[in-house]
């Protein structure tokens, strides 16, 4: 998984463990904003600690609003101190660290701003000894991805993908990429005039977590789970995506969103395809990706007239959360009292190819769900119902899930005799917890991917015909929805696993959701 | 360990991910031992298997305590079994101890605190069942042999060979990886020409040396940037390594200094200096990860910089190297690189220094008194190294007096103590006071306090003589275990001074021990200071293949001419010397100017 250097210099070591990001600098656009404070200068800070920022590294903070170097060291250090994963801040570390945060104010479609952004980055590049490798990150709303990638490139701030043996630019992009198919074929023209695919780092941070990544170790480092991993010994297979809270703040941003968009296009997409995909021919970024592509194109599209067989839509009414009682949807800041967005989604999928033919994958997606869970769970096809060993309590289907969070692990269920001189079966559990074994925390999943890209290494990013499947899969179904009136709203009751239509959607072929 | 430290049976869920078995050979280092179990369980769970040489119990018993350890703040706890073994069963039969405790299925891991490639049947039993050999070289007396030894041993051993010493070393390797990761900085890194070391001193029980990170960081450097080894050179208590690259110099200088707040071995400082003016300032700062790094040029400072030294959870990066590195090519260079190091020096020129010779007897006058000190100091170390290599032991039997102190202090210093494989070497005396070791007239205690106890001997292998009670009886305890463990009861070197009165070992004019014939060690009574001292007979003196006698300073010169010209048979020092084995004197231009005028 691991790209060559651009340079080998010869103290590098050439180990997996050992892999460096790449000396470079990173133009944060949208500095000002959530993400910037929350998670990217916080992953920074923490890539610093742990030695893995290359020394030779500055980062510049684009944005509109007036500020200057001090004012967005101390904004940074203030958010590096609540939102850090390790506390407190080491101050003697920050202070090297806040040398190497600069701002740059500007506006995204200001000529002179890229000018001037043209000349400091060139000056830091002389100052720190800079070959010229540059990272741009783009966390603007995402009508400015065109026109800032367009700045870039009039500017001379690109390099062609030609000329890059020496040197790279690469850009990051946040989600979400485009609204619908339509929207993503749009902005990835826009983008591709200026880039090569090898240079666009699209980021879904579910990648970024060391159980996804795991993923991966589990299915192809154990042969004895991929000869298992088809439609002979599956049964079914179920991915969770809940929360507990409700949209909060974000209602403005919800409104146009909505959780197929927000969770279902490519967090969820994206585990589906690791749980299905066929063994790469190698693990490189390319060759994995080309796998996870192929699981995306075989998912058979879902029929307009027969829609309500296999997606099913929710909005929250009012309840409990956390013992205490909540609002419904229509009742958050900056929602509409009539909104029909969806805060829970329900899908049936099948992936038609030959290995999959015939098994349902079962995915659900809720805001004011009871717990916040991510996982994956892996039901296996039962023993012969003639084959009974009690009639009292009966041997039930082994299941392997696999958890993304909270409680990292692996568990698997199996049935065991409970002793005694009458045959009962009881299901037992056995659970690996990465966090029962494992003593050292894993980083977030931010700080993995920002060093990722500084080395060059994409295989945990999304690429653009992997995004483009999820919207072609997808689209057909948020137009229908937009066009029909969706059943009475709210239909379920916050604290709830989400409306009975969802149930209901299992039950016609005799299962149920799984029990957490 | 501090106040946190585990406490045995409480809570946690059990977890393992690996056996580990670890050895300890010397009960001096069982804390620093605690220490590292401490932070792998902190990390990576284990089966801890802690094999210990008791040194209460009998020699054939064995305890066994086996029980879980939980920590309040950790989620998981850990098995350990703590073996301990009486000096008989710590052989191949530990083995049969450790096996039932093992978690079956999970790979094995053997923690060795001494030399892995030495020819032990206890490590031939283990090592079919390891996956990994994870060694110490903190207890290696020299790299050299033993790097040469380990890559054999590499070559076809199905283990993996982890260097824990190597493994320290991850922070700063990782450090200068990125520090010189740019075109401008590598380029200065190709015309390096100085590159100053130093160390932490604070000796303790479970380090032996301080220089070492400083050696493996210096030729890890080298194999990189393709420096050959072209020799060392002392300036004071500076060693400096010297490389050539393209037909340039480069020099690199390792030396010592304190901080208490770091171990022993702590790499304190690293500066880099090239020939276009450049310097590069690494300063490990006190109580903290952070190293601060300053870069200058000739036209400019750059404002200084902090990077952290390792990674953020204590010990993390360390533990990964130990236990999921797999053998790396650069280490497999850096060793061959340790093997060729220091280069080969010249043969010996003592000849040089010839000023005088009979059929059993040589003077070589080297110089001045420090020149002669130098000159004793190189010799020794050479006849040494050539004995190891030729015999695989070198015996040396070592006198007191001020110039054995002097060339004592040398040695500890010499760029050549580097090639001589010190846990070869037997020290003996050829007499002594009778008074404790500890005392200050004690020729052990001097010869101990002028550095000895700095070089990595291995304290079975020095015999010191117990002249300070039953004096008679300990002499014929000397004379067994010089049988025992002398080869032929011949030494490799025997070291003796001259006194005024012309008295050698403690052979004094008229004593008794100058006439007693079958015996090697004897009581000796001295009538002209009415004390007794322990001393070899000239029976052994002369059982040696090289015999030395210093003799410095002008006071000696007229004993020293009455000598070598026979003017006085009576003096114990006429007789040393054979035809088969002749005696070396040696003697600085003011004990020799006698001889010297009369000769020119």
């Amino acid at each position: 998984m691991l790209a060559p250097p651009s340079t080998v210099y010869p103290l590098q070591e050439n180990s997996a463990s050992t892999k460096m990001p790449d000396p470079c600098l990173l133009v944060i656009f949208g500095a000002t904003g959530d993400l910037t404070a929350k998670r990217l200068v916080p992953a920074l800070y923490n890539l610093a600690r742990e030695g893995l920022l290359p020394a030779h590294f500055a980062a510049v903070g684009f944005a509109r609003r007036p500020k200057d170097d001090d004012i967005f060291r101390q904004d940074m250090h203030d958010a590096v101190a609540q939102h850090s994963r390790v506390k407190p801040i080491d101050e003697e570390l920050w202070k090297s660290f806040r040398e190497q945060l600069f701002y740059h104010r500007s506006e995204f479609d200001d000529e002179g701003g890229y000018e001037r952004l043209r000349e400091s980055l060139a000056q830091l590049e002389r100052r720190l000894g800079l070959k010229g490798n540059r990272m741009y990150y783009l966390s603007t709303q995402p009508s400015y991805f065109p026109v800032v990638v367009r700045k870039l490139h009039e500017h001379g701030l690109l390099y062609d993908v030609r000329e890059e043996a020496e040197r790279w630019s690469r850009v990051v992009i946040e989600k979400p990429f485009g609204h619908d198919l339509q929207s993503a074929l749009d902005l990835q023209q826009s983008l591709s005039q200026y880039l090569d695919e090898k240079q666009v780092f699209r980021i879904d941070h579910y990648l970024g977590k060391e159980t996804v990544q795991n993923l991966l170790v589990l299915r192809f480092a154990n042969p004895f789970f991929e000869s298992l991993w088809n439609n002979r010994h599956i049964d079914h297979v179920q991915i969770t995506v809940a929360e507990e809270q409700g949209i909060g703040t974000r209602g403005r941003f919800w409104e146009e969103a909505g959780m197929l968009r927000d969770i279902v296009q490519n967090h969820m997409m994206q585990l589906l395809s690791l749980v299905a995909m066929e063994p790469p021919i190698r693990l490189t970024a390319s060759a994995i990706r080309d796998e996870k592509v192929k699981v995306l194109e075989s998912l058979r599209p879902i029929q307009k007239d027969a829609i309500q067989e296999y997606a099913v839509r929710g909005q929250y009414g009012e309840g409990f959360s956390a013992g205490s009682r909540v609002c419904r949807y229509t009742e958050e800041p900056n929602v509409s009292p009539t909104s029909t967005v969806e805060t829970y989604v329900a899908l049936k999928l099948y992936i038609d190819n030959w290995r999959w033919a015939g098994v349902p994958f079962y995915l659900r997606a809720g805001k004011r769900l009871p717990k916040r869970t991510t996982e994956i769970a892996i039901f296996f096809r039962e023993a012969p119902s003639f084959f009974c060993f009690s009639p009292l309590a009966k041997a039930q289907g082994n299941v392997l899930v696999i958890r993304i969070q909270p409680d990292e692990g692996i568990a698997l269920r199996l049935n065991c005799k409970v002793p005694g001189l009458a045959n009962a079966v009881q299901p037992v559990k056995m659970d690996f917890r990465y966090g029962s074994f494992f003593g050292a925390t894993p980083p977030e999943a931010y700080e993995r991917l920002i060093a990722d890209c500084m080395m060059g290494d994409s295989t945990l990013f999304a690429r653009e015909d992997e995004v483009r499947a999820s919207w072609k899969f997808l689209t057909p179904l948020l137009t229908e929805w937009a066009n029909s009136p969706p059943p009475s709203f709210p239909n379920y009751a916050s604290g709830t696993w989400g409306p009975q239509e969802a149930d209901r959607l299992l039950a016609r072929e005799g299962r149920s959701w799984r029990l957490m | 360990m501090s106040t946190d430290s585990p406490s045995p049976e409480t809570g946690g869920s059990l977890a393992c991910l690996f056996n580990l078995v670890l050895f300890c050979h010397d009960s001096k280092r069982a804390s620093y031992l605690e220490e590292l179990i401490d932070m792998i369980s902190d990390k990576f769970p284990c089966r801890v298997i802690f094999l210990q040489a008791s040194l209460s119990s009998h020699s054939h018993e064995v305890n066994i305590l086996s029980r879980k350890v939980s920590h309040p703040k950790r989620p998981f706890a850990y098995e350990r079994v703590d073996i301990e073994l009486g000096a008989e069963n710590l052989s191949a039969h530990s083995l049969l101890f450790v096996l039932p405790y093992l978690v079956p299925d999970l790979p094995l891991y053997l923690m060795w605190d001494q030399d892995p490639t030495e020819d032990l049947p206890l490590l031939h039993a283990f090592k079919p069942y390891a996956s990994r050999v994870i060694f110490d070289s903190t207890t290696i007396p020299s790299l050299g042999p033993f790097a040469t030894r380990l890559l054999a041993e590499g070559s076809e051993a199905s283990h993996c060979l982890v260097d824990i010493t190597w493994a320290r070393l991850k922070g700063w390797r990782n450090l200068l990886q990125q520090t010189f990761a740019t075109p401008d900085r590598h380029h200065q890194l190709e015309c390096l020409n100085h590159l100053d070391i130093v160390t932490n001193s604070l000796p303790d029980d479970a380090t032996r040396r301080h220089d070492l990170q400083a050696l493996y960081l210096q030729a890890w450097m080298a194999t990189r940037l393709g420096w050959t080894p072209s020799g060392t050179q002392r300036e004071g208590s500076r060693l400096v390594l010297l490389y050539d690259r393209g037909g340039q110099r480069i020099e690199v200088g390792m030396s010592a200094s304190t901080d208490d707040t770091l171990p022993n071995g702590t790499l304190l400082s690293l500066n880099f200096s090239s020939r276009e003016g450049h310097s590069f300032a690494f300063k490990r700062q006190s109580q903290s990860r952070l190293v601060r790094v300053e870069v200058s040029a000739p036209d400019r400072c750059e404002m200084p910089t902090a990077l952290p030294l390792s990674s953020l959870e204590k010990g993390l990066q360390f533990l990964q190297e130990l236990f999921y590195e797999p053998s790396s090519t650069h280490y497999q260079e850096f060793l061959g690189l340790l093997s060729r190091f220091p280069p080969t020096p010249p043969p010996f020129p003592w000849q040089q220094f010839r000023r005088f010779r009979d059929e059993r007897r040589e003077l070589l006058v080297p110089g001045n008194r420090e020149e002669t000190v130098e000159f004793a100091a190189e010799w020794l170390l050479a006849l040494a190294e050539e004995a190891i290599e030729k015999r695989g032991l070198c015996t040396i039997a070592l006198s007191g007096g001020s110039t054995p102190e002097r060339i004592f202090e040398r040695l500890t210093t010499h760029p050549r103590t580097f090639r001589v494989d010190w846990s070869r070497v037997m020290l003996f005396w050829s007499d002594e006071r009778a008074v404790p070791p500890d005392h200050p007239d004690s020729n052990y205690g001097m010869a101990m306090r002028a550095g000895l106890s700095e070089l990595p001997l291995l304290p079975q292998h020095v015999f010191r003589m117990e002249a300070e009670h039953s004096i008679e009886r300990q002499a014929l305890r000397y004379e067994e275990l010089i049988q025992a463990n002398v080869p032929d009861q011949t030494f490799d070197l025997i070291l003796l001074g001259v006194g005024d009165d012309g008295h050698t070992a403690s052979l004094f004019p008229h004593s008794k021990g100058l006439t007693v014939e079958g015996r090697l060690v004897l009581a000796n009574y001295i009538e002209q200071k009415q004390t007794w001292r322990m001393t070899f007979t000239f029976e052994a003196i002369h059982r040696c293949r090289h015999l030395c006698v210093y003799v410095l300073g002008k006071d000696k010169a007229w004993v020293l001419s009455r000598i070598l010209r026979n003017e006085d048979p009576s003096l114990p020092a006429c007789r040393l010397g054979t035809k088969p084995h002749k005696a070396f004197f040696i003697a600085d231009r003011q004990a020799a100017q006698l001889l010297l005028t009369t000769e020119s």
